[in-house]
């Protein structure tokens, strides 16, 4: 397996994990109604703790750093595919519910993170099988 | 100014000038019908929507060079900061009702297609912004 292979399973692992880790606490804080400024403050301070810990990990262990000219070019292209991705979930997930409620409608909140988590594992999810796929093709070219 | 230049203040002109209006619409309103009858202001923000006809406007520029790879470089650049701050726009719009309301609380269907719109606002702003930052806001040093 190349690095880009590798670095596409392990981004798509660990967004795999965040989910898994994310879904019995969303599920907590609305069986909780957890609500008020305090808990927009309690992530703020985690999220100031764990961005720059991901970040000083995540740099050293980066795969990204070592690729080539082609690996690079197969990534840029999985990430536009990934931004479309995104861009047509969000409409979709945004739109539809308006068409098939009537905007006179209400929804409760809690669905609102649900779109945000939809979103973070849909990109991550679409810019992966992206690299997976254009791999899988340029070794099918080459034999 | 190239057209890239071009495109990107009137973007930026354009998305400026329907937000200040909408948020002038909506103070006025309020003080008179209050909400939320006065979130109509928000119609204002349909000005946006003419700074999607300026490829129209500035057509691509002559010449047999017009888009190197430093046109390139800098197109990126702007949109993965564009696409970072709509990401952050999607992220705060999400968590921030969660936070304030309660997860059991309830809110209207018309937020959802709201969300959808500033995302996409956000994120050509931005890009247009990175662009004029990259390449100069006035006319100097930005030919290819």
């Amino acid at each position: 397996m190349s690095k880009l292979q590798k670095s596409a399973w392990f981004n798509l692992g660990m967004v795999t994990v965040c989910m898994i880790i994310s879904m019995p606490c969303f599920f907590f804080l609305t069986w909780r109604n957890a609500k008020g400024v305090d808990y927009i403050i309690i992530f703020f301070v985690v999220a100031c703790i764990t961005a720059p810990l991901f970040y000083i990990i995540y740099r050293k262990k980066s795969y990204e750093a070592n690729f080539d000219e082609r690996e690079k070019m197969i990534n840029k292209r999985a990430f536009s595919f990934a931004a479309m991705g995104l861009t047509i979930f969000l409409a979709c997930v945004c739109i539809i519910p308006y068409f098939a409620l009537g905007g006179q409608n209400l929804i409760k909140v809690y669905y609102l993170p649900l779109i945000f988590l939809g979103t973070l594992f849909a990109a991550q999810f679409v810019h992966s099988m992206a690299i997976l796929i254009q791999c899988a093709l340029e070794e099918e070219d080459g034999q | 100014m190239n057209r890239a230049q071009k495109i990107a203040w009137s973007l930026v002109i354009a998305i400026s000038l329907g937000f200040i209006l909408s948020c002038i619409a909506i103070a006025i309103l309020y003080v008179k019908v209050g909400m939320p009858r006065a979130l109509a202001g928000f119609g204002f923000m349909g000005i946006a929507g003419l700074g999607g006809f300026s490829p129209l406007i500035f057509r691509k520029d002559t010449g047999k060079v017009t888009f190197d790879e430093r046109d390139k470089l800098i197109k990126r650049r702007a949109a993965l900061a564009g696409f970072g701050a709509s990401y952050l726009f999607v992220g705060l719009a999400c968590m921030i009702p969660f936070s304030i309301l309660g997860p059991k609380a309830t809110m209207s269907v018309i937020w959802l297609p709201n969300i959808f719109m500033g995302t996409g606002l956000s994120l050509f702003f931005v890009t247009s912004v990175a662009i004029l930052v990259q390449y100069g806001w006035t006319n100097k040093g930005e030919r290819s």
